[in-house]
């Protein structure tokens, strides 16, 4: 490659510090492509290999204003995916400590809220008084798979990560107060309060961390169904100028 | 007259080119200089931060491509969403020239005292 584009992208390069190291050689790569593609044609319209170089380097912009709108273009990204991730956090801690609790029924929530949670509450009751399994681990896992779906289907991208943290918040936060109340009560001796809530507790999390998971791999596939727009061609070289 | 590519209609000029076919970056610069008969000129360079926000926007999906001989490139073709967007985008493009053009028009017929042809 031509010592000048060499030097042109060093300069790129230079200010595109912000970026991590593997984003910052994609985009190098494919200015680089474009850059050598852009010589080619030059040579070819009878310019010297420096003049071609030249004009594809005064095409192309200063490195200070490429590397300024990359670098904001990146940062752009970077603040959706937070916003993305914080949100799930929020949504599962939330979600989790509202859906924990279907004794809600006691609250002053509207009746049509309050009434949905304690069916999601009574139906999972229903299934556990015909099944081995305790009705509270039934309810917990199924409510917190629910919690789990919700946000892996309002934050598909960063919905695990977001999750995890607003799951493992619940968890500890449940765990300290049930480790106060086992404490205090001196119920450690008593293997539905030290073996099975415990075990609700970790159960009801992995659930949620497994619909969380499911359902944003699920969306963005069905996105990705859609993504390619039907009706055009794949990869020949005619449209290409 | 060669003027340069104002910032704000670059990505609309990028989806209505990829409305045609997927490309890669320095086809899609030639392209619109091609279109445009050699009157738009732009810096290309700023080809990538825009293509960056329509991927973000999922308006457009780029993938890379081994090349036989030549470098690797990365071709960018539009999503069922960029077709959408790029319908909406050009459809603004055309409506606000009709209006700029509308406007002199008016001016000039308040300079001269005659309606200028459509």
């Amino acid at each position: 490659m031509h010592s000048l584009l060499e030097d042109y992208l060093a300069r790129v390069a230079a200010q595109l510090s912000p970026l991590p190291a593997k984003r910052r050689d994609e985009e190098l790569r494919e200015m680089r492509a474009h850059l050598e593609n852009a010589v080619i044609v030059n040579r070819e319209m009878g310019q010297t290999e420096n003049e071609a170089a030249q004009t594809a380097v005064a095409q192309f912009g200063t490195p200070q204003d490429l590397g300024e709108n990359v670098v904001w273009a990146w940062r752009r990204g970077e603040q959706r995916q937070k916003q993305g991730f914080w949100g799930a956090a929020a949504c599962a801690l939330a979600l989790s400590f509202l859906l924990s609790n279907t004794s809600l029924s006691e609250t002053s929530l509207d009746a049509p809220v309050r009434n949905a949670i304690v069916l999601l509450g009574n139906s999972a009751h229903l299934w556990g008084a015909v099944s081995p399994m305790s009705p509270s681990l039934i309810s917990g896992v199924m409510l917190h798979s629910l919690v789990g779906g919700l946000c892996g289907l309002i934050f598909p991208k960063r919905a695990l990560a977001g999750a995890m943290l607003g799951a493992a918040a619940w968890y500890g936060i449940s765990l300290a107060i049930l480790l106060v109340v086992v404490s205090a009560e001196g119920l450690s001796d008593s293997p539905y309060w030290s073996r099975w809530i415990p075990l609700e507790y970790t159960t009801s999390t992995l659930s949620a961390l497994g619909a969380v998971w499911a359902v944003s791999r699920a969306r963005l596939a069905w996105k990705r169904r859609g993504r390619l727009a039907r009706g055009w061609g794949s990869n020949s070289d005619a449209h290409l100028t | 007259m060669r003027r340069e590519l104002a910032k704000g209609d670059l990505p609309a000029l990028i989806l209505a080119v990829l409305g045609d076919a997927p490309n890669h970056g320095y086809a899609i610069a030639r392209a619109i200089e091609r279109l445009s008969d050699g009157a738009l000129h732009l810096r290309e360079g700023t080809l990538y931060p825009a293509l960056r926000v329509l991927e973000q926007d999922g308006l457009v999906v780029g993938t890379w491509e081994t090349q036989g001989k030549g470098a690797d490139r990365k071709v960018y073709a539009l999503t069922e969403a960029g077709k959408k967007e790029m319908a909406k985008r050009t459809q603004a493009l055309r409506d606000y020239a009709t209006l700029l053009h509308t406007i002199l028009g008016r001016v000039e017929q308040g300079r001269t005292g005659h309606a200028q042809p459509a």
